[in-house]
């Protein structure tokens, strides 16, 4: 009888407990490393250019191979179809690589188209990007959710323009907490369910990590401040599917087919224009 | 109607008497203990040397001038029968007792068809297996599972570790007409195809149609697999059944009044419940993932037959399975339920009007849904998908001068399908979202067969299909910028969408000599619902869609070739089949399911391209002796095109499979033990990898190169077996069944994901592929038994 037990044991917990793992091996040849370019421009603002090179998926990162990844001698020209400026390399702090290329001359103006061009090891690498009008909100305010004490939403109100496609992405960045604005939890959308009404919408905060049911919350005391922009379809169709990707990864039941899309043009990435309107919201 | 019926038939009486010149004798081939009727039995007339086999009641009918005949008929696993017949009068008829031979149950009848039918018929691409072939081979968890029977043979892939998916010549999941006496069935499966779908006590056969379908199967476009239910023994209860360890199972037949009418009961529950209460000393964590999941299925079936009169006959079959998934962590509060169901219920009448004409008019419904359940603290999920059809056909079969055969026929189904039905609480956002679609297909066909000479056959047909999408609906209207412009809003029973498709079929069969033939077909189908997968693994939770404005009707042309030639006998059948086919309005999903938010309707989510599959099909087939079993090899391609993936250029389809082999193999040592091995060998799934990555505002994204551009390792595994036969008492007859899955353990993938360590906040990442494999080998012992 013992015996039988075992052996019942044995194939149950074959069959339904252990699923076996083993690390296949996947050989990419000879990947080429593209350009990629992480470059945005708003209005009355110079416009930033982090340049990278994509990596093999396989290779190891480390502090030393990362910064072969930084592009720090590319010449980087913006362009605004009557001017243009070669961009300059200078340190930061907020994003990496820690170069990036700015403007000091060209400032950002809505309703303009403006094209990048990257040239780097023989290849050139070029995206062009509008500005469109910036859309001022009516109303932002703070509540807290039904069921927290101190936690909530940010609410904004605004009207959508009914003659355009609007395509929108938002930040908040809380002082003293965030060092740079930080895009919204789910930060894109458009006007496809309310072109031309009054729209009311609540904005979770965005984290990094989901993990914890609180993160999506601001907090009474915080202050906020909010940058609501618009961008063009490019640059949302490529934010959209950036979220998407980053969201998937490795999630075996969501579809492979799905990619990032870009306006680069001989490499990956985004050339954003923002128009942008900035608002600050005390929690309280 | 009586009167003119009996008038008409009293016409064709005196007509038929008129006409001839010879005298009509009829026949009725039974089986002697059971008298069941058999068909297909060979009857051969010795003296004319001309032979014709038993059509689907066992009945034959020959045109003879006066005199005396020997005649012989043989069926395999029977004795032959010689006897002597004396044609002298008009409509004699007789009826032939067939003693079936003491074949002890491993011993495989690899076919019951005539010995050269494959040389023989017309059907290329067509192959049937019954219950008796696959009885004794490896199984897993001891049960014979005939829908995994048919992926051993050319043409026919399965989708590898835990997708109970059959993959066509090409042709995806979705593209099967899965028919269980004449009920359709959805993706029928148990556990990712751990186990057989049918209880095999109940399933005669199942025969698999690949190329030249005929006009009187419609609807799916790349194959038929037409599952029967055996008829209950009609002169005495028979019971049978098997205990394995994680199921068991039992099938109950019985006449109804003294053999007029006869029902078959069956039913198959797992206990994995109890199992795990007996395993339970020897798990030591409380929480393991073993204690904390919970799973069952149950199937049952029923046939009824009954003679209401002579000529008509009235049959009620049903099939119900169910399967739930249940997954309870209270630590971290985390459930997830799943469930599914598969169940067609169907009532038919079958008359007979003269000896020529035969007619059949069914009513039948199917339902197969999912429902998935999930929650996590606050947070709430839920997820309904259902297809839901009634289907009326009227069916005719005429049978022509013994050199000819038609049949023709109207049907209509309606179809309700719920793609998907959304339900999310997650605290602050509540989201429902339910798409549901009406439709019919009105569909009328007529297909002939026509012997043009001794060796010259030729076969084709041709079927209409009216479609029409149906309100409710609403219809969305989008700009050039696919900004929402319009809607509108379409009552129930207005058309929204209607199409009007042909689906045209020829074949034909050249005989060389008895030893063999060349056939070839092209046939034409369409096909109006559509499965799109919705992630990278597959699962019951793939979805049907029907067409709409949006989604067309998918298309498939296809053109096939073989040739048959069997040797010694035709104790060794051989064949080489080639097939081309042409996809188009294929269907899939752009981004995965989990794009459902943003969207008015599923069906935007979708998109259209189309492929190209073509492949070589090698066949070897031992059928008589101690030894038996079959190689069969499919070398082929299947590629897909859709816009903007690759450049608008083919790409490898995900079961797209350069080789697949399988090997099988029954050994009887002696009237207890036979052996059995089963040996597959497939070509790894296409996958899309990313080939780089990128750095974007601090976070990584992955850089695609080409779709399915990389292959999951190969699959293949041996399974083994041993029968054993108890001793038998009387009519009590039993066997043990001992079968080893995957013998040398391979881990086969069943998904691939990546491991990321590391941020760039520290300025290190490293990445590294594993892959989920499901089944180890898996030793199982089953008790099976009849009387």
């Amino acid at each position: 009888m013992r015996l039988v037990k075992i052996f019942i044991t044995i194939i149950i917990f074959s069959a339904m407990g252990i699923f076996s793992c083993v690390e296949p091996n996947f050989e990419v040849e000879n990947y080429q490393s593209e350009i990629v370019i992480d470059g945005w421009i708003e209005q009355g603002k110079s416009c930033q250019v982090l340049l990278t090179l994509s990596a093999p998926y396989f290779s190891e990162i480390d502090s030393i191979s990362l910064r072969k990844y930084g592009l720090t001698r590319a010449k980087v020209t913006l362009s605004n179809g009557e001017n243009s400026e070669i961009l300059t390399l200078k340190p930061n702090t907020l994003y990496f690589p820690p170069y990036y290329y700015i403007s000091t001359d060209m400032k950002g103006k809505a309703g303009e188209t403006y094209t990048i061009t990257v040239e780097y090891g023989g290849v050139t690498s070029f995206a062009t990007t509008t500005i469109p009008e910036p859309v001022l909100l009516d109303s932002t305010w703070f509540a807290l959710d039904n069921n927290k004490d101190s936690l909530g939403y940010v609410w904004i109100k605004f009207k959508d323009n009914a003659n355009s496609k609007d395509y929108y992405r938002t930040f908040t960045q809380i002082i003293g907490e965030d060092l740079k604005y930080i895009p919204n939890h789910i930060p894109n959308f458009n006007d496809a369910y309310f072109n031309g009404q009054n729209i009311v919408f609540s904005l979770f905060k965005g984290n990094k990590s989901i993990e914890k049911e609180d993160d999506f919350y601001y907090k009474i005391g915080d202050t906020i401040l909010l940058k609501f922009s618009t961008v063009d379809r490019d640059s949302y169709n490529f934010w959209n599917s950036f979220q998407k990707e980053i969201a998937n990864t490795g999630n075996p039941f969501a579809s492979s087919n799905a990619r990032v899309s870009s306006n680069v043009t001989n490499g990956l990435g985004i050339w954003c224009g923002y128009g942008s309107t900035y608002y600050q919201i005390n929690a309280k | 109607m009586k009167i003119i019926a009996t008038i008409i038939l009293y016409l064709y009486c005196i007509v038929a008497v008129l006409g001839q010149t010879t005298f009509e004798f009829l026949g009725v081939v039974k089986d002697s203990t059971t008298k069941e009727r058999l068909v297909s039995a060979s009857v051969f007339i010795l003296p004319m040397q001309t032979g014709l086999s038993t059509d689907q009641q066992g009945k034959f009918k020959m045109d003879l001038p006066k005199g005396t005949y020997s005649i012989q008929i043989s069926f395999l696993g029977y004795n032959t029968l010689r006897k002597e017949i004396e044609v002298s009068t008009n409509a004699v008829s007789k009826t032939f007792l067939l003693a079936e031979k003491s074949i002890a149950v491993e011993n495989v009848n690899i076919s019951a068809k005539k010995s050269d039918e494959n040389i023989r018929s017309i059907e290329a691409g067509t192959l049937i297996l019954e219950t008796k072939d696959i009885t004794g081979l490896p199984s897993l968890m001891g049960e014979p599972d005939i829908i995994n029977a048919l992926r051993l043979t050319p043409g026919v892939q399965g989708g590898g570790e835990g997708n109970p998916g059959l993959y066509v010549r090409g042709g995806d999941a979705g593209q099967n007409l899965i028919l269980l006496d004449n009920m359709t069935l959805y993706n029928p499966s148990h556990l990712l195809g751990f186990f057989p779908v049918f209880n095999a006590d109940i399933i005669n056969d199942a025969t698999i149609i690949k190329g030249g379908i005929p006009a009187q199967y419609g609807g799916r476009a790349s194959s038929v697999i037409d599952v029967s239910m055996k008829e209950a023994n009609t002169s005495q209860l028979k019971i049978s059944g098997s205990m394995g360890i994680l199921s068991t199972d039992l099938a109950i037949e019985s006449p109804i009044n003294k053999g007029e009418g006869s029902i078959i009961i069956s039913g198959r529950r797992t206990y994995l419940n109890a199992v795990k209460f007996m395993a339970k000393p020897f798990i030591k964590s409380a929480n393991s993932f073993f204690s904390n999941t919970d799973y069952y299925f149950y199937d049952a079936s029923i046939k009824l037959r009954y003679n209401i009169s002579p000529k008509t006959r009235i049959f009620v079959t049903a099939f119900g399975g169910k399967d739930a998934y249940n997954l309870m962590d209270n630590e971290y509060n985390v459930s997830n339920r799943m469930q599914w169901l598969n169940g067609a219920g169907a009532v038919r009448l079958n008359h007979t009007f003269s000896k020529k004409l035969i007619a059949n008019l069914a009513t039948s419904k199917t339902l197969f849904y999912y429902n998935i359940d999930a929650s996590f603290n606050t947070y709430g999920f839920n997820l309904y998908s259902a297809i839901d059809d009634w289907k009326n056909t009227l069916d005719f079969t005429y049978l022509g001068d013994g050199n000819g055969l038609l049949k023709f026929g109207v049907s209509h189904t309606k179809h309700l399908l719920t793609p998907n039905k959304l339900d999310v609480d997650a605290g602050e956002i509540a989201y429902k979202n339910t798409s549901q679609y009406h439709s019919n297909e009105y569909s009328a066909y007529l297909n002939g067969t026509k012997k043009l000479t001794e060796s010259f056959t030729i076969s084709g047909g041709l079927r209409s299909t009216y479609y029409q999408h149906k309100g409710p609906y609403t219809h969305y209207v989008r700009n050039a910028k696919g900004q929402l412009s319009d809607s509108t809003i379409y009552n129930a029973e207005e058309v929204v969408e209607s199409y009007l498709k042909f689906d045209p079929n020829f074949s034909f069969i050249y005989l060389f000599n008895n030893q063999s033939s060349i056939k070839g077909s092209v046939s034409m189908i369409h096909q109006f619902v559509h499965l799109a997968s919705v992630g990278t693994v597959s699962l019951p939770t793939d979805v049907w869609l029907p067409s709409t404005n949006f989604i067309k009707p998918q298309q498939v042309l296809q053109m096939s070739s073989g040739y048959f030639r069997n040797f010694k006998n035709n104790t060794y059948e051989t064949s080489v089949e080639l097939y081309y086919k042409q996809l188009n309005n294929q269907v899939d999903f752009q981004n995965g399911v989990l794009d459902n938010f943003d969207n008015t309707k599923i069906e935007s989510n979708v998109m259209l391209g189309s492929g190209i599959a073509y492949g070589a099909e090698f066949f070897l087939k031992k059928k008589v002796g101690n030894t038996i079993g079959w190689i069969s090899y499919t070398l082929s391609k299947t590629l897909r095109k859709f816009e903007g993936i690759n450049n608008n250029k083919y790409y490898p389809a995900k079961y797209d499979r350069v080789h697949d082999f399988s090997f099988t193999l029954n050994h009887k040592l002696n009237d207890r033990w036979a052996l059995s091995a089963v040996f597959v060998y497939a070509t790894g799934n296409a996958l899309t990898l990313p080939a780089g990555r990128y750095i974007i505002q601090g976070n990584v994204a992955n850089h695609y190169t080409d779709v399915n551009s990389f292959r999951m390792p190969a699959y293949h595994r041996l399974d083994v077996s041993a029968n054993y036969k108890l001793k038998s008492r009387k009519r009590f007859e039993s066997w043990l069944n001992f079968s080893i899955y995957n013998v040398y353990n391979r881990s086969n993938p069943y998904f691939i994901y990546f491991a990321i360590k590391g941020d760039l906040e520290h300025y290190y990442l490293s990445v590294a592929a594993k892959q989920i494999s499901l089944f180890p080998i898996l030793p199982s012992i089953t008790w099976s038994f009849k009387f």
